[in-house]
């Protein structure tokens, strides 16, 4: 009986010391998760942002009454809505989407869902997995409506990015 | 028996906590940042010129009157301190929605116009998203004709993202909804039978 006891308070012993063991565990603040991310050139387009994915989704999305606001997650930068506020003092309507507002729809993007952006960019995973195309080709809830289906512009310029091939006509045509 | 009128009681109960309570509250903080009525302007269709009209006649009220596009034209951007918004009376505000379907409202004596579900000649309202054009004639008696560059993706007030740009940062305003692309001191609107000058505007959302 008493050899059990002892087990028994060297075993809850054992199992308070393994859970404050973990619990008072420090991140390792060296620690890098690396992402795999689509190229960020071919993302804001060859021609001062005509024909990449950045003027698209500053043009479907980026309205600033949608994502155009600093509150949302994916938060989109751009000539025609929200803009970055820098010494530039840039307003909507008012001067080219800049370098920095590309940017920053670029990390807005990645951001959303790194981990699996690493995926589909490593062609483990289809496009469809990542919100980015789910919510706005409806697959799941989007307070905007559908923005897009499967196989128009602005899917193929958003995939074709995704597979690091940006079809340049489909991003124009899907920003007119 | 019991049973039924204790859960009656207990319905009841529910239905006045709820009706009591503030079931949304970020829509009522909304409503009340708008502020009460100016003075003088009764609540109708000439009070609070450019504010985002919506917030109140939504879904979700308290008003009674629903709309699914509102706003208000004003004559120029204010731009300056002095420039004092007047809105523009009989501007066309031409709205085209994502089937194509197209109608014309016009604003009325504070420059105030509104869609409801009904007004659209398409069952349901107009689909999001919208493009907008407003026309009107300016104080030469010329006509103008501005369309706004963007569409607008889901929220029917324009006074949303049209705000009087007296802000430190206008980074996320393009400002009134204007006709005239300068400010007129000469225009005062229609003083007989409007308030001359828009009591409350700019949201302040």
């Amino acid at each position: 009986m008493g050899a059990l006891r002892i087990v028994a308070a060297v075993a809850i012993a054992s199992a308070a010391l393994a859970t404050a063991t973990i619990a008072c565990e420090v991140p390792d603040s060296g620690a890098v998760t690396e992402v795999a991310a689509p190229d960020y050139n071919q993302f804001k387009g060859p021609a001062n942002g005509v024909g990449g994915v950045s003027l698209l989704l500053e043009r479907r999305c980026g309205t600033l009454d949608c994502h155009g606001q600093l509150g949302r997650p994916l938060r989109i930068y751009g000539q025609r809505g929200l803009r970055y506020v820098d010494d530039a003092g840039n307003y909507p309507g008012g001067a080219l989407t800049t370098e920095t507002e590309h940017q920053l729809n670029y990390q807005a993007v990645i951001g959303l869902q790194p981990e699996l952006m690493t995926l589909v960019v490593q062609g483990q995973d289809p496009p469809e997995v990542l919100m980015l195309l789910r919510k706005p080709m409806q697959l799941e809830r989007h307070k905007g409506g559908p923005v897009f289906v499967s196989g128009d512009a602005a899917y193929n310029c958003i995939t074709s990015w995704l597979a690091g091939q940006t079809d340049v006509q489909s991003c124009t045509t899907a920003a007119q | 028996m019991w049973r039924r009128t204790f859960g009656l009681a207990l319905l009841i109960a529910g239905a006045a906590i709820a009706a009591a309570c503030n079931a949304d509250p970020v829509h009522t903080q909304e409503v009340q940042a708008l502020g009460p009525e100016a003075p003088g302007v009764p609540a109708g269709p000439n009070h609070r010129a450019g504010q985002p009209c919506l917030v109140c006649h939504g879904p979700e009220g308290p008003a009674h009157t629903q709309f699914v596009v509102a706003g208000t034209v004003f004559y120029g951007p204010s731009s300056t301190p002095t420039a004092v918004p007047v809105g523009v009376e009989n501007a066309n505000v031409t709205i085209e929605d994502d089937t194509t379907a197209t109608s014309t409202f016009q604003t009325n004596c504070v420059g105030n116009f509104y869609v409801r579900a009904q007004d659209w000649p398409a069952p349901g309202g107009p689909q999001f998203p919208l493009l907008v054009t407003i026309s009107g004639t300016n104080q030469m008696g010329q006509t103008i004709t501005d369309s706004m560059l963007s569409h607008i993706g889901r929220d029917g007030s324009c006074g949303s993202c049209h705000l009087l740009n007296d802000l430190p940062n206008d980074y996320d305003t393009p400002g009134l909804v204007h006709l005239a692309g300068v400010d007129d001191s000469n225009y005062t609107g229609d003083t007989q039978n409007c308030s001359p000058v828009p009591a409350q505007y700019g949201g302040g959302i």
